[in-house]
């Protein structure tokens, strides 16, 4: 998968991370543990120095959009995309898939008020992205999540408001809809490898985000309790399927299993149950701000995402979901958000949202652990300093929203 | 009405208009189509304007600015504090003095002359300690009430700041307070296991809870208490909502008979506190868009607008004309006749998420998140 490959069905893509056999997966674990361990943050994670050479950055647009309406959001997607510069050539003749950011369930709502208004992206937003991809000359656009149900692809996204008809009907017909919380339609997972990887070394995944030539993360712009934000890097949490990291597997992978990562990504109690071991142990039991943001940071390293889009028009603050309570509440910016560089996009989101992109770790917003921000520029996949980034659209200051940041988990 | 309740209630000194907060303006509004001025803020506007009898405008907003202007036109003074503000600060209206939360969980005194801080005070919390919940000045005790995300309402003496009582304030607090003329205190709570409980507290500790709703199948957790109860003292009412995680009930309490006079379910929560209006009727705002017009008089008997946003979060406001005004997420401002006609008065280019006010003069006020404070001027 990268921008210059060719992809047809005889041939797998390139993978961004590199394609990884199994023996060359067990050589690269003999140096790391397979435990999970309990201890301190500061005595895994030495502060990484600034990497040798520029990290990269890419311009971030940004556009105004009171309400979902499908012209109305597609017309300033179009703005921003050309904006970019180079999406068009991105994608023409390519295989896309889009991650899209959808949680653990469609039978939920906050207060009252959908998901798609407060938790998840919009589909309106999505069949606009995917219309313009296709105008823009893409072969195919998969979008994918993985859904925790068990029924036909499209029945699973249909609760999401992802109807696949409306989607056919603006994309001539060049979309799938992909559940990806197992093997799917594929014979095989893919384990794709995470160079310096620090808490997982490589991912067991679903084919769909391999085989493809275009990654393309459509998020949700919220805070998030154990990332401080959430946008497209986040997002990327979705991939490991359930079937192998859910926290509802006994004993052994099960290709029906529906459950979430809380237990092995988050608080780390337990590891996946890939085919080969690929966490490193270095993970801090029970502490999701250590945890998750330095899972997001190897995700992203694997993942290269090649444009990231946000929803940003309505949505949640203080916390990421429904499961978050009371705690949040729904709140109204209006703002779409699309880069071709996924830290210097969740950068300019979280200045988007009154936050300082590059805070020190256990600053607001990143109040519950680390800034995974700052930790991927520090892996070297992008520019998190905003008097470094580009921006275009409106430009930050009409588009500034502040949000209420999440809140400081209690001690203990 | 007496002279001097009604300049009273005409200086909206906190949200709702007073302690009572009822949301309604004892004087008949008749607003020019188009905003005279535009309150510039540093950021998006959460909070309602509010007023000191001079007529002088306070905005506090989410980049933790607060600014003063007098008669709503020329800046007066301006201060940043230590946090984002979303709760609508409260004036003594005798003391010249105002008092903001923020979202760092300080507790500010300010001088409505020139913005000089008299105290500041950090409400303890073992884990997040913002203030959501609209300040509250209650005259007699001459206390200031609010309460903080480290689950405690805190009453602080309001000329040094020091604690001076606090008690339980349940999950994720983030309504205000209200007061009666007598200064006894009407809150909100919710508590795991129970749901919500409406509780009366006098100015020296006495708690009473009136009333609990059942916490309904999602739990306490899900439930958010962001609505104030609104008292309608002169008939001896408080109205409050309940909701349950994806419903809501309108419930009335009687405050002479102590016991609950009536309940109107509602289809989905509701996060904005209601407006009285002059005949006894109350107006929610719900968060499918709906503004909903009831009276205890005639239960049966429902008004309902439909706003066209697919929810509403700002708290509405009613007029002695009996005219209500709301701004919805769509950035646009509705006028709402008793029986439930309505119009879009006024368009903006972002969300309205803070509840209107009314300066002295009967000038709407209306804070938005692009950055500006709306101020419509009173023709009538």
């Amino acid at each position: 998968m990268s921008a210059s490959s060719d992809h047809s069905p005889g041939r797998a893509p390139h993978c961004p991370g590199g394609g990884l056999t199994r023996r060359d997966f067990l050589r690269g674990l003999a140096a790391t543990s397979s435990v999970l361990v309990a201890g301190s943050a500061q005595a895994f994670s030495p502060v990484r120095p600034e990497p040798a050479r520029p990290v990269p950055r890419a311009m971030t647009s940004l556009g105004l959009c009171r309400r979902y309406d499908y012209v109305e959001v597609r017309r300033t997607l179009g703005r921003m995309l050309d904006e970019l510069g180079d999406v068009r050539r991105l994608v023409r003749r390519k295989h896309v898939t889009i991650k899209v950011n959808l949680v653990n369930t469609s039978a939920e709502d906050v207060a009252g008020v959908p998901l798609w208004l407060t938790v998840t992206v919009h589909p309106v937003v999505a069949r606009a992205l995917g219309s313009l991809l296709v105008d823009f000359g893409a072969r195919e656009v998969v979008f994918c999540d993985q859904l925790p149900f068990r029924t036909p692809d499209p029945e699973a996204f249909a609760g999401y408001g992802f109807k696949l008809d409306e989607f056919r009907a603006v994309m001539n017909g060049r979309v799938r809809f992909e559940n990806t919380r197992n093997r799917g339609r594929h014979s095989s997972y893919a384990w794709v490898k995470v160079p310096e990887g620090e808490l997982a070394t490589a991912w067991e995944v679903n084919r769909t985000y391999v085989d493809t030539d275009v990654l393309v993360s459509l998020a949700k712009l919220k805070s998030h309790v154990s990332g401080g934000v959430t946008g497209a890097l986040k997002n990327l949490f979705g991939v490991p399927p359930s079937s192998l990291y859910g926290e509802d597997l006994k004993d052994e992978p099960d290709e029906d299993a529906i459950g979430y990562r809380g237990a092995t990504m988050h608080s780390c109690v337990r590891p996946p149950l890939t085919s080969a071991t690929s966490f490193t142990g270095r993970s801090v039991r029970g502490d999701h701000g250590y945890n998750v943001p330095r899972f997001i940071v190897d995700l992203a390293t694997a993942f290269p995402i090649h444009l990231a889009v946000i929803d940003g028009i309505s949505t949640i603050q203080s916390a990421e979901g429904w499961w978050n309570g009371a705690m949040v509440s729904v709140t109204r910016p209006g703002v779409l958000i699309a880069g071709r560089n996924p830290v210097c996009t969740d950068a300019v989101a979280a200045a988007v949202m009154g936050f300082q992109p590059d805070a020190p770790d256990r600053a607001w917003p990143f109040v519950n652990g680390t800034n995974h921000l700052a930790l991927a520029r520090r892996r070297g996949l992008g520019e998190n300093r905003l008097d470094q980034l580009e921006i275009a659209g409106v430009g930050l200051e009409a588009a500034r929203f502040e949000f209420q940041p999440t809140y400081r988990r209690a001690p203990g | 009405m007496p002279a001097a309740l009604f300049t009273e209630l005409s200086v909206w000194t906190a949200a709702g208009g007073g302690p009572a907060r009822t949301g309604l303006f004892p004087r008949p509004v008749a607003l020019k189509p188009k905003p005279a001025r535009q309150l510039a803020a540093r950021g998006a506007v959460q909070a309602a304007t509010v007023f000191d009898p001079a007529g002088r405008a306070f905005v506090a907003d989410m980049a933790g600015w607060v600014q003063a202007w007098e008669n709503g036109e020329e800046p007066r003074w301006r201060r940043q504090l230590d946090g984002a503000m979303s709760a609508t600060p409260a004036v003594d209206p005798g003391g010249g003095r105002l008092f903001l939360g923020t979202h760092m969980g300080s507790v500010y005194a300010l001088t409505t002359g020139d913005g000089e801080v008299l105290w500041q005070q950090r409400l303890p919390a073992a884990g997040d300690p913002r203030i959501l919940s609209d300040l509250l000045f209650e005259v007699g005790s001459r206390r200031v009430v609010l309460s903080s995300w480290g689950g405690r309402f805190h009453a602080l003496d309001a000329d040094s700041g020091r604690p001076v009582q606090e008690w339980e304030a349940g999950l994720t607090p983030a309504a205000g307070a209200v007061a009666d003329s007598r200064g006894v205190l009407y809150c909100l709570r919710v508590v795991r296991g129970t749901g919500v409980v409406l509780v009366r507290r006098t100015s020296d500790g006495q708690e009473v809870e009136l009333h609990r709703e059942s916490e309904g199948p999602r739990g306490s957790g899900r439930i958010a208490v962001t609505a104030a109860p609104v008292l309608d003292e002169a008939r001896g009412r408080a109205w409050f909502v309940a909701n349950d995680g994806r419903t809501a009930a309108l419930l009335l309490w009687s405050v002479g008979s102590a016991r609950l006079a009536g309940r109107w379910p509602l289809p989905c929560g509701v996060q904005a506190t209601p407006a009285l209006a002059p005949d006894g009727a109350v107006w929610v705002a719900d968060l499918a868009g709906n503004l909903h017009r009831f009276t205890a008089e005639a239960p049966q008997t429902q008004v309902r607008y439909n706003t066209g946003a697919e929810y509403l979060l700002a708290a509405p406001v009613c007029e002695a004309g009996g005219r209500c005004l709301v701004g919805d997420p769509l950035g646009r401002l509705h006028e709402v006749e008793p029986d439930g006609r309505g119009r879009v008065v006024f368009e903006a280019t972002r969300a309205f998420q803070a509840a209107l006010s009314f300066a002295p003069a009967g000038d709407l006020y209306l804070p938005g998140t692009d950055r500006r404070v709306y101020v419509f001027r009173n023709k009538a």
